[in-house]
């Protein structure tokens, strides 16, 4: 996970998401393999952890019969680094009643209210587990402009698990594709979609051969043949042109080609540690 | 922590004070009026005759005869366990607030351990000075036969007195 950038976490229903940020957030302990945070094993210290990691947990579940300043003050006890003024500032920007009892806030605000525990402690590491899969399109928007805010403000890495594209797209700098478990893709998206390509042209025999140029799915009908491509466009033959192949098709690219995938090369600083 | 426990179970815990006041108070008073009425209680004669019989002394009647003090024991128990006990890991779960208490800076080990104690003492406390009070009852109780026969010699059985309470009332009324 490349450190102070926003990388989004996608990958069908049941691939492995909200059991990845729960053993990230010390919630899971690994069967098998390990994980590090912050170049530690989260149950290790766990206590180090949860000072340093803000969790906003899927459907955001919070006590529906305290009301927003006791859930202030829950955050408040429980956590050494709780900084109240700015929750508090937070939430009075967005103009959510203090008196008002959680369960009887929208949708929208609940989410905020999530948002205001977990950031209440100035998170170096902030995992949201599909904060706005049950939000309405303009929750969506107001919810993600905040994050984007407050981690910009804060400096903090954040890994975002959703399933709606259009939502990572806008605010992520960084993908992550997981499926059944297995990371797919990881990358940074302008890299990403710059290295990808999609290619059509007149149908090609099944058994042809493409030199200089590797291939991440190929799909013919009768009259054309598709060609997802990664790497540099070799020079078109003709008939054949290159198509605009957005974030959103490239991830469902991906996700029907289980088998495929890419995975950025060890960088020279991990290397040498 | 402690301030999260006592928000979260606030309402338990009004409710436990009710019900344990309600069951001691009842046990407390019935122990009294018992312990007034035994000295002139012959043991030919149920105590129940030695109560006094206004208003006071019917309630301590009714509490001896349907046995109302045993609740205590056996009721209350059962109820902290199924509306407390139960309910304090289970509802997180059920809420899925788990995933919110145990990514705060504090522990999971920590966070039971601060519910169990700061939620089973207080219950264990009370649960024992009602336990206590049913054995001050018994008891009183018990000692009825014996304290009635030797009073039976060495002085005439009276009639029953109107209980203490009653006394007050009346000399407030005055």
């Amino acid at each position: 996970m490349p450190a102070g950038k926003i990388a989004g976490l996608v990958g069908p229903n049941g691939a492995g998401k909200t059991t990845f940020l729960h053993l990230a957030a010390g919630l899971l302990t690994p069967t098998a393999g390990e994980i590090r945070v912050f170049g530690r094993s989260p149950q290790s210290q766990l206590l180090l952890l949860l000072d340093r990691v803000g969790f906003v947990a899927q459907d955001t579940p919070l006590y529906a019969g305290f009301s927003v300043g006791d859930m202030l003050q829950f955050g408040r006890k429980l956590n050494p680094r709780w900084d109240q003024a700015a929750a508090v500032e937070r939430l009075r920007k967005l103009d959510i009643p203090f008196d008002k009892r959680v369960g009887q806030l929208s949708g929208g605000q609940r989410s905020q209210v999530a948002l205001a525990l977990a950031l209440g402690k100035h998170p170096e590491l902030l995992l949201p587990d599909e904060p706005v899969a049950r939000l309405d399109p303009l929750a969506r928007r107001e919810f993600m402009q905040r994050l984007t805010e407050a981690v910009a403000e804060e400096g903090s890495t954040v890994l975002l698990s959703s399933y709606v594209m259009a939502d990572l797209e806008r605010v992520c700098d960084y993908l992550i594709i997981i499926t059944a478990g297995y990371v797919q893709v990881a990358g940074d998206i302008d890299g990403l979609l710059a290295s990808h390509h999609l290619l059509i042209g007149p149908r090609l025999s099944r058994d042809a051969r493409l030199n200089g140029v590797e291939l991440v799915k190929a799909q013919h009908t009768e009259r054309q043949s598709s060609l997802w491509i990664r790497g540099t466009v070799p020079p078109l033959g003709a008939g054949w042109r290159e198509e605009p192949l957005p974030l959103e098709e490239l991830v469902i690219t991906y996700l029907s080609v289980p088998g495929a995938g890419t995975l950025p090369r060890p960088e020279l600083e991990e290397a040498a540690s | 922590m402690i301030w999260v426990t006592w928000r979260q179970h606030r309402l338990e815990a009004l409710w436990a004070l009710v019900l344990a006041g309600l069951i001691g108070g009842f046990t407390a008073y019935a122990a009294y009026e018992v312990w007034l009425a035994v000295p002139n209680c012959p043991s030919t004669v149920g105590f129940g005759f030695c109560l006094s019989n206004d208003v006071f002394g019917r309630i301590a009647q009714a509490i001896m005869r349907f046995n109302l003090f045993q609740y205590g024991l056996v009721v209350l128990p059962a109820l902290a366990g199924a509306f407390i006990g139960a309910p304090l890991v289970a509802r997180e779960i059920e809420n899925g607030t788990q995933h919110l208490a145990w990514t705060q800076g504090v522990t999971r080990m920590r966070w039971l351990l601060m519910k169990l104690v700061l939620v089973v003492v207080p219950l264990l406390a009370v649960a024992a000075l009602i336990g206590y009070l049913e054995v001050v009852l018994l008891n009183v109780q018990g000692s009825r036969s014996t304290a009635g026969m030797s009073s039976i010699s060495r002085r005439r059985w009276s009639p029953p007195q109107p209980s203490l309470p009653w006394r007050l009332v009346s000399r407030l009324a005055r």
